[in-house]
C-alpha cells in the first residue's frame, strides 16, 4: 500500500496478470504516480497472488475477499494490518468513494470474475463505486496461449516453445483459453449482472471496463467484451509493456488519472 | 523524527529482518550475539572475509551477520536517496556498536561482503550526514530497490541459480544438460524442480527471475543517474549482482540451447521479436551492470574448483569451454556418473590414460595434457586427493620429459598449488593422498591411477 494523503478520496488497486509480480508488473507506476500531484489524492494497492497454479476462479476468490474488505471495511481490514505502527498516525478511512481496479492480462479475468460473484453478495450496493481499467486483458481468451505463458514467463528467447509444453501443466492457463468453459461463464455472467441490475434501475458502471490493447500484443483476443466502451489503442507497445510506465511511454500514468 | 523516514526505516528492516523476527527494535548486539558461535562477532566476520575471498557462496538471506550488513548498506542508500535520516533513528547507537565490533572499516570501504556497511559507518563518522532532500526519482528507485531486495531474499531458486556455476557437483552438470535438451524437459523442471526423478532443478526458474531482477536492477541504477555514492552503494549492497557476468555465461548457454530448439522446428513469425527483446535485455541490463561491477571492481572471486580448473586448461571460461578433448573424456564418464557409480568412472578415466600410455614415448607429452585433464574432471567430481595423485604423478613424468620452462609445466605446477591451497594446509593434503594410496593398496594390491 502506497499512501501520501490524510484523507484520500479514493483507491487504486493495480492487480497483475499471469507470471506476474504486484508491483514489478507495473514497473515504474509508483515512481511517477508520487510525480503526478493527481495521484495523491489516492491510496494505491498492488494486489499479489499466486497466478500460475491454481484456476482463475480460485484466484478471483482470493481477490473477491480483499476488495469485499476494501469496500466494506478498509480501515480494520487492510489498512490497519497494513500501516499497523502508524495507525495512530493516520486519518482512519472509513470507506473510498471511488475504487479504481487496473488489471493487466490475466488480471482482468481474476477481476471481473471477483466482480460477478460479489454482485450477488450482500457487498453488492458497494460496487458501483468500483470502476475498471483493462490493460491488454485477457477476458476473451487468447488464441496463443504459448504466447501467453513465455510473456509471464520472461525475455529468453526460446520460451514460447517452453510455452507449448506448459499448457498441460498450469490450470489457470487452460482457463485462459479463447472460449474456454471459465471464459464463457465469465461473460454470461457479466451479461447476467447487467440485465439483472438494468430490470432494478440499479447502476452498471463497474460492469463496463474502459480497455487497453496494444500495438503488438500478439497473444489475446481484442474484440469487445460484453459492453465494454470502445478500446483504445496503444501504438508501439506490446502485451508485456503496455501497462509499464517509462520516461517516455506515460499512457498507463494518464489513463489511470483519466479513468478517476 | 519525521512519519516519513519512520516508515522508511520500518521499510529498509522489514525488507532484512528474519521473517517472522519478533524482537523488535532489530537489529540489536544482544540478539546478533547470541545468533553467533561465542558471540564472537569479530571472528565470525573474519570467517566471512576468508569465506569469501577463497570464492566460497556467502547466502543471500539468512546468515544474521550478512544480514545485518546488508541491512546497514540499504540504510545508507536509503540516506542518500532521502528516504531516510539516520541522523534520527532509534537503533543508531546499537548499530554502530555491531559494526564496531564486526570491524567493518577495516575491511574498506569498496569490499564486496563489508564495504556497503562500513561506508554507513563512516558516513556516521563524518560531521556531514544531513539528509538529501528527497528528490522524486532517487527516492522512488530507493523504493524500487527496496521490493526488488525483498524478492531477491526469498527467492531460493534464483539462489541456486546463481550458485550452480560455482559447484563442482557433476550432478549440477548433468541436470543443466538435461533440462536444456528439449523444451518439455525445461517446461518439467519448471513445474517439478526436478531434472529427471532425482536432480535438483530450482535453478531454472531461477535463471528465469534473474532475467528480471537484472532488468530492474539495472533500472534502478539508472534512476539513481549520476548520484554516484548512491549508484556505487546499490550495486554494493545487491550482492547478488556481483555473480552478473557468470549469470550471463549461463544465460546465454540457455539461450543458445533454446535457439538449437527452434531450429529443429518450422520457422515461426515470432522468432525474430524474440531475438530483438532478448538483444535488448542484454544491452539494456546485462551488460551496463557487467560494467558497472568491473567498475567498482566487485565481481566474486571464482571458487577453489573454477580456479583449478582454470589452471588445468588455461580457459578463463571453463565452465562451458573446457577442451574438446576434456568434453569428450567427460562424455565418456557420464554414463557411470549418472548411474551414481564413482568407481567405475574413475576405472573409465584410468582407461583413458592407459590408451595414452600405450603410445609409448611418441605419445608422451598428449598423455600428460590427457592425465591432467583427467585431474579437471577429478576436481570438477569434488575429488580433489584423487586429482592430487594424478597430478603429483603426472607432474614427475613432465619434469623427466618436458623443458622447464615448458607452459605446461607451468600450468601443472600452478595447478598443485591450487590443489594445495583448496584443500587447505599441504600437510593435511598429503596425509589424505597417502592414506588414499594405502587404500587403494589394500583394496586392488597395486597402484593406480
Amino acid at each position: 500500500m502506497i499512501s501520501t494523503l490524510a484523507e484520500p478520496s479514493g483507491a487504486i488497486v493495480f492487480v497483475h496478470g499471469w507470471g506476474g509480480k504486484s508491483v514489478s508488473t507495473w514497473d515504474r507506476f509508483v515512481e511517477h504516480a508520487r510525480r503526478f500531484v493527481g495521484y495523491s489524492k489516492y491510496d494505491l494497492f498492488f494486489f499479489g497472488y499466486p497466478s500460475k497454479g491454481p484456476t482463475t476462479k480460485f484466484c478471483a476468490g482470493r481477490f473477491a475477499s480483499f476488495l469485499e474488505d476494501l469496500l466494506a471495511r478498509p480501515q480494520e481490514c487492510i489498512v490497519g494490518p497494513t500501516l499497523e505502527p502508524w495507525t495512530p498516525f493516520i486519518t482512519p478511512r472509513t470507506d473510498y468513494s471511488r475504487v479504481l481496479l487496473c488489471a493487466h492480462s490475466m488480471g482482468a479475468v481474476v477481476v471481473r470474475r471477483a466482480i460477478a460473484d460479489l454482485d450477488l453478495e450482500p457487498v453488492a450496493p458497494q460496487l458501483p463505486r468500483v470502476r475498471l481499467l483493462l490493460f491488454a486483458p485477457a477476458h476473451l481468451g487468447s488464441s496463443d496461449l504459448p504466447g501467453l505463458i513465455a510473456e509471464g514467463l520472461g525475455e529468453l528467447p526460446g520460451l514460447k516453445l517452453v510455452g507449448y509444453a506448459l499448457r498441460a501443466y498450469y490450470r489457470s492457463v487452460k482457463d485462459l483459453a479463447e472460449k474456454s468453459p471459465a471464459l464463457e461463464l465469465l461473460e454470461k455472467d457479466t451479461r447476467d449482472r447487467l440485465a439483472a441490475r438494468r430490470d432494478a434501475h440499479l447502476p452498471v458502471g463497474h460492469l463496463i471496463a474502459a480497455v487497453l490493447h496494444s500495438q503488438h500484443d500478439k497473444v489475446v483476443v481484442q474484440e469487445r467484451f460484453v459492453e465494454d466502451l470502445r478500446a483504445e489503442d496503444v501504438m508501439h507497445q506490446d502485451h508485456r509493456s503496455i501497462c509499464k510506465p517509462n520516461d517516455v511511454y506515460l499512457t498507463p500514468v494518464d489513463r489511470v488519472l483519466r479513468a478517476l | 523524527m519525521t512519519l516519513r523516514y519512520d516508515i522508511g526505516l520500518a521499510r529498509v528492516a522489514r525488507t532484512f529482518a528474519p521473517p517472522g523476527l519478533e524482537v523488535e527494535p532489530w537489529p540489536t548486539i544482544d540478539w546478533l550475539s547470541a545468533s553467533v558461535p561465542y558471540g564472537d562477532l569479530e571472528s565470525e566476520a573474519h570467517e566471512l572475509h576468508s569465506r569469501h575471498s577463497t570464492g566460497v557462496w556467502l547466502p543471500l538471506a539468512g546468515n544474521p551477520i550478512l544480514d545485518v550488513l546488508d541491512f546497514a548498506g540499504a540504510l545508507d542508500l536509503a540516506h542518500l536517496c532521502g528516504y531516510v535520516d539516520i541522523n534520527n533513528i532509534p537503533i543508531l547507537s546499537q548499530l554502530v556498536l555491531i559494526l564496531d565490533r564486526l570491524g567493518v572499516v577495516k575491511f574498506g570501504p569498496g569490499h564486496p561482503v563489508f564495504g556497503a556497511a562500513a561506508q554507513l559507518r563512516s558516513r556516521i563518522a563524518s560531521e556531514t550526514i544531513s539528509v538529501r532532500d528527497a528528490e522524486v526519482r532517487e527516492y522512488a528507485a530507493c523504493e524500487r530497490y527496496l521490493v526488488l531486495m525483498g524478492d531477491v531474499r526469498k527467492d531460493d531458486a534464483f539462489e541456486e541459480f546463481l550458485r550452480d556455476p560455482r559447484t563442482p557437483d557433476r550432478r549440477s552438470h548433468v541436470a543443466q544438460e538435461a533440462v536444456l535438451a528439449a523444451p518439455e524437459a525445461f517446461a518439467e523442471a519448471l513445474v517439478r524442480e526436478r531434472a529427471g526423478n532425482a536432480l535438483d532443478a530450482r535453478f531454472v526458474s531461477g535463471g528465469l527471475h534473474a532475467v528480471e531482477y537484472f532488468a530492474t536492477l539495472a533500472d534502478v541504477l539508472r534512476a539513481l543517474g549520476t548520484h554516484r555514492d548512491a549508484r556505487g552503494q546499490c550495486l554494493l549492497n545487491a550482492r547478488w549482482a556481483h555473480s552478473v557476468t557468470s549469470a550471463r555465461r549461463q544465460l546465454e548457454r540457455w539461450v543458445e540451447a533454446m535457439r538449437g530448439w527452434r531450429r529443429s522446428l518450422p520457422q515461426m513469425s515470432d522468432e525474430e521479436l524474440e531475438d530483438e527483446r532478448w538483444n535488448a535485455f542484454v544491452g539494456r541490463a546485462l551488460i551496463p551492470l557487467e560494467a558497472d561491477v568491473a567498475e567498482w571492481s566487485l565481481s566474486n572471486p571464482l571458487s577453489p574448483e573454477d580456479r583449478l580448473l582454470q589452471a588445468t586448461t588455461g580457459l578463463s571460461d571453463i565452465q562451458q569451454e573446457y577442451s574438446a578433448r576434456a568434453g569428450r573424456q567427460h562424455r565418456q564418464v557420464e554414463t557411470p556418473l549418472k548411474g551414481g557409480n564413482l568407481r567405475e568412472a574413475l576405472a573409465e578415466l584410468s582407461d583413458i590414460a592407459r590408451e595414452q600410455d600405450a603410445l609409448g614415448e611418441l605419445g608422451a607429452v598428449d598423455a600428460i595434457v590427457t592425465r591432467t585433464e583427467i585431474a579437471g574432471i577429478l576436481v570438477r567430481m569434488g575429488k580433489l586427493p584423487a586429482a592430487l595423485i594424478v597430478i603429483e604423478r603426472v607432474l614427475q613424468d613432465a619434469r623427466d620429459r618436458l623443458p622447464p620452462s615448458d607452459e605446461l609445466l607451468t600450468r601443472l605446477s600452478r595447478l598443485r598449488e591450487e590443489i594445495s591451497h583448496a584443500t587447505g594446509s599441504t600437510g593435511e593434503l598429503h596425509q589424505a593422498v597417502e592414506e588414499r594410496r594405502a587404500e587403494r593398496r589394500h583394496r586392488y594390491g597395486a597402484e593406480e591411477t
